[in-house]
């Protein structure tokens, strides 16, 4: 087929020709450093919306507690307010 | 598969950014010369020779070391560039350079022709196929790869390759009728 030795010449004659000489080695680097720091964003907002949530539920948990350990200080606690 | 390489490629797994710089730099110029096939702008082709090292460092744990490494790059620059050329016939509105402009080179005169000349006229000529037609002609006509070492490389079946070849000499030979060029005259 003489449209692929057509193509072939122009190939063998094409790889003649210099290719512009480059060294992409820093901005390789550097992409996957921005790369690495993106991949942790989502982890990031993860933890920020877990712990949004677990402060409510810490909170009450405190309280929990101390009703647990001293159930009388809910009597107690509002006549201090009164004696006061 | 070369020593150093390897020792490379370990450094690199363990998150050694020098390893890593040392074999990009062993390997880019092998790369940039594939890539110099897919685009001739050169904003354009250090983008690509770049991306292929990104994505092959993101692929590294994959890579078992049976084949050189050079060769396991290569795949990758060939997806790289087959993927450019697909998303560039997508942005593409006018794919055309008169077909009269660069045949009035006569076949005969391509081995006299400058090598800078050559790689535009090819580059040109193939830009007119769509990028399965082009990449398959490449490997297998430009780059003078066989079947198996054209399926190696993008990852299809051998005989999808022939089949692919098959059409895209096709739809080259098409293109020469269009445009009322007899080669070897």
């Amino acid at each position: 087929m003489k449209e692929l030795e057509f193509l072939k010449k122009l190939g063998t004659v094409a790889g003649r020709e210099e290719v512009p000489q480059l060294d992409v080695s820093r901005r390789v680097l550097a992409a996957l450093r921005e790369r690495e720091q993106d991949s942790f964003r989502p982890l990031a907002w993860v933890a920020a919306f877990s712990s949004a949530v677990a402060i409510p539920f810490a909170i009450a948990a405190f309280y929990a507690l101390e009703t647990l350990t001293h159930p009388l200080l809910n009597v107690f606690y509002p006549l201090r307010w009164v004696m006061l | 598969m070369d020593p150093i390489d390897t020792e490379d490629i370990r450094g690199s797994l363990k998150g050694d950014g020098a390893a890593y710089a040392r074999l990009v730099k062993r390997h880019q110029a092998k790369v940039a010369s594939q890539l110099w096939r897919f685009t001739r702008d050169k904003a354009h082709h250090e983008e690509l020779v770049q991306d292929v090292f990104v994505e092959a460092f993101f692929s590294l744990k994959t890579y078992r070391g049976e084949a050189p490494f050079e060769h396991w790059v290569a795949k990758i620059t060939t997806a790289v560039g087959y993927r450019y050329w697909k998303n560039r016939t997508k942005e593409r509105q006018d794919p055309s350079v008169p077909l009269e402009e660069w045949l009035q080179i006569p076949a005969d005169r391509v081995e006299a022709m400058e090598p800078t000349e050559a790689a535009d006229l090819l580059h040109r000529l193939l830009d007119r196929l769509q990028a399965r037609d082009r990449l398959v002609l490449m490997l297998r006509y430009v780059e003078d790869l066989t079947v198996e070492e054209t399926a190696a490389r993008t990852g299809w079946t051998q005989t999808m390759v022939k089949v692919q070849a098959w059409r895209a000499r096709k739809k080259l030979k098409r293109l020469f009728q269009e445009a009322g060029l007899e080669i070897g005259q």
